[in-house]
């Protein structure tokens, strides 16, 4: 087995019994990337020289007994709009291409104070518009299993940088199935946190009352490691959760008497045949654990993906409208600086925002807009009470709720892109989740085979509120009945 | 319907220029995706109420004071003691270990990616009796915006 191969508990485990340096593993790590990410295109950026630099300060940390966790000299990667002082943050987009950050992120801030190395920034549709990384302004990543396949987005680029062992771990943002989609077709780990339980502070805005940051990684446990340590109030973040975080690693254990919802919308058509039998198979496993499989109803599903598409927008649009061309960022302004200052907005907009961005600022403005805001924003907010009631009735009855997270493996680069409807419709399971604030992890549970290639499918738990804790009891579970060890051939 | 006016006037709002191909483009797309919502306005959410805040947060506040001395350090590099927050009894417990600034203190290192500034300053153009030198936009902006031709 490879360094690079090791999971953060593994890697932890050999850190703190001396078999292993940081230095060692970062370098395992940086190796790897050298040797396959011109083929699979995870990172924007590497951070070569400081990931060392970090690395030996953990190494010398350890060494003078001030070790500080289980993350303390574990190489992880960012998604592309966390800011990370003194290098570049781009969001994936042109319009911030250049941009250093004068700042960290607080998730940042946190996972340096755990003692992480930061190996680098990871590829992303622009400002998380997308489904594919195919929006990203710079490049598509590829699937690691299927190198003519997205692998997903828009945190396509950690989900990725994790499935071919470029990293050990990563974060990644979900406004709308961001993490999980893209851990779901690359065969990883990815939790969507409970909104507001990840501070948002430093992360570039998508959709603020959807946003949230969560983990990406190779192993439950990795999951909760990662999750301990970037949640909690923040004070810079007001929509921070004033809550305590749980020991979800030390208490996590596995169920038996659980109650599982199984949505009868979320299994009905529209999801593969054989998708659905690897789901089937993982259920199976929570009811030979002793689990009640109890089928319920969510009714909202079928119209969860249109007001998704309408509140979205709307808050982009908000969000977008700073990219002004004048505070920071692309600007015409820096080659012509005699323009007036409407010319400098037209311009700087137009020239730096790509398409899918354009699309969804345009859509937004329209929504808000006087004399459409009743017909659409209004009514979408109010569509989203019904979405969240669903949740809350549901959870009156089960502890989780179990599903696909895509309805079908990871689908061809191009297949999607001449028509947005096509790929916004690959959220229908992921959507529903986001307006209603709950948890949601997407787990690997199987394979189904495309053109000769074995994929992933990843199956959705969903718990309510702040209740972390049984989603990874339930993937646990899962995952060590299970025992998936395949790796992508690179 | 949406008419290719209204995806003009849109884009006008939005502060975007868009040519004849992404105009025909736009329209369609746009007008795809209202239709996905206008399936859905059979159902009846005249009783409901509207939720914006899903955890049920409310008028969240906090002490608005500088926490740090922006005079220090003009276009310095930053200075890791110029935080001062962690003797305020505001101070976050996520910076109170820590000895490395993690907000922005230091002026020259915040500006740093203004595109045109003086000094300290955030160059803006002028926004009365600017020369019409762009006059495809500046016509359309006019009629939104009378100020922007008032000079």
């Amino acid at each position: 087995m490879e360094l690079f191969q090791l999971t953060i508990s593994e890697a932890s485990e050999k850190l703190a019994k001396g078999e292993l340096t940081s230095v060692d593993l970062t370098k395992s790590v940086l190796e790897r990337i050298k040797s396959v990410d011109d083929k699979v295109k995870s990172y924007i950026s590497v951070f070569e020289e400081g990931a060392l630099e970090e690395a030996k300060i953990s190494d010398e940390r350890r060494k003078s007994g001030k070790t500080i966790g289980e993350l303390d000299g574990i190489p992880i990667a960012l998604k592309d709009l966390i800011c990370v002082k003194g290098s570049e943050t781009t969001a994936g987009s042109n319009i911030l291409k250049g941009f250093i950050s004068p700042y960290d992120a607080t998730v940042t801030n946190k996972l340096k104070k755990a003692g992480v190395v930061i190996v680098g920034k990871t590829n992303q549709d622009a400002f998380a518009h997308g489904s594919s990384t195919e929006n990203s302004d710079f490049f598509t990543t590829k699937n690691p299993w299927d190198l003519e396949r997205i692998p997903g987005g828009s945190s396509g680029g950690s989900a990725a940088a994790v499935s071919a062992d470029e990293c050990i771990g990563a974060l990644g943002t979900d406004t709308g199935g961001s993490i999980r989609q893209p851990a779901s077709l690359c065969g990883v780990v990815g939790l969507k946190p409970t909104y507001g339980r990840v501070s948002r502070y430093g992360v570039i805005a998508m959709a603020s009352s959807l946003d949230v940051v969560g983990p990406i990684t190779k192993s439950v446990k990795d999951c909760a490691i990662i999750m301990e340590a970037i949640a909690g109030p923040d004070k810079l973040d007001s929509t921070t959760l004033n809550e305590p975080v749980p020991k979800y690693l030390s208490e996590m254990k596995k169920v038996s008497k659980l109650k599982v919802g199984i949505p009868k919308e979320y299994f009905a058509k529209g999801t593969d045949d054989d998708v659905l039998k690897e789901l089937n198979k993982a259920i199976d496993v929570l009811k030979k654990a002793g689990a009640e499989i109890i089928d319920i109803s969510l009714p909202s599903t079928d119209y969860a993906i249109s007001l998704y598409y309408i509140i979205q927008p709307a808050e982009v649009s908000s969000n977008l409208a700073r990219y002004d061309g004048i505070k920071y960022g692309f600007s015409t302004l820096r080659e012509s600086p005699n323009q007036p200052l409407d010319q400098v907005y037209f311009s700087s907009r137009s020239e730096g925002f790509g398409d899918e961005a354009k699309r969804r600022i345009m859509l937004g403005s329209y929504v808000l807009s006087a004399g459409y805001y009743d017909a659409y924003y209004r009514r979408a907010m109010k569509l989203r009470t019904l979405i969240k009631n669903d949740f809350d009735e549901a959870f009156k009855k089960v502890d989780v709720i179990l599903g696909p997270v895509s309805p079908t493996p990871a689908f061809k680069i191009g297949e999607k892109t001449d028509d947005p409807i096509q790929m916004y419709l690959s959220d229908i399971f992921t959507a529903p989740v986001n307006p209603a604030g709950v948890p949601a992890m997407s787990l690997p549970v199987g394979f189904v085979e495309r053109d000769g290639k074995e994929l992933p499918v990843g199956l959705q738990i969903i718990a309510p509120q702040l209740q972390e804790q049984v989603i990874f009891d339930t993937a646990f579970t899962i995952e060590q009945e299970l025992k998936l060890d395949q790796k992508p051939q690179l | 319907m949406l008419s290719k006016d209204e995806v003009l006037a849109v884009a006008k709002l939005a502060r975007l220029d868009i040519n004849e191909d992404q105009l025909v483009k736009f329209q369609k797309q746009l007008e795809d995706v209202l239709k996905l919502f206008d399936e859905v306005k059979s159902i009846d959410v005249e009783n409901v109420k509207e939720t914006s805040q899903v955890t049920g947060l409310k008028s969240v506040t906090r002490e608005d004071t500088v926490k740090c001395d922006p005079s220090t350090g003009s276009g310095q590099a930053p200075s890791t003691d110029s935080t001062g927050s962690t003797n305020s009894p505001q101070a976050d417990s996520l910076q109170a270990s820590s000895g490395q600034a993690t907000r922005p203190c230091d002026i020259g290192e915040l500006l740093q990616n203004v595109p045109i500034k003086d000094g300290t300053n955030i160059v803006v153009p002028k926004v009365i009796g600017a020369k019409p030198d762009h006059t495809e936009i500046d016509s359309a902006s006019a009629k939104e915006d009378p100020e922007s031709s008032s000079g």
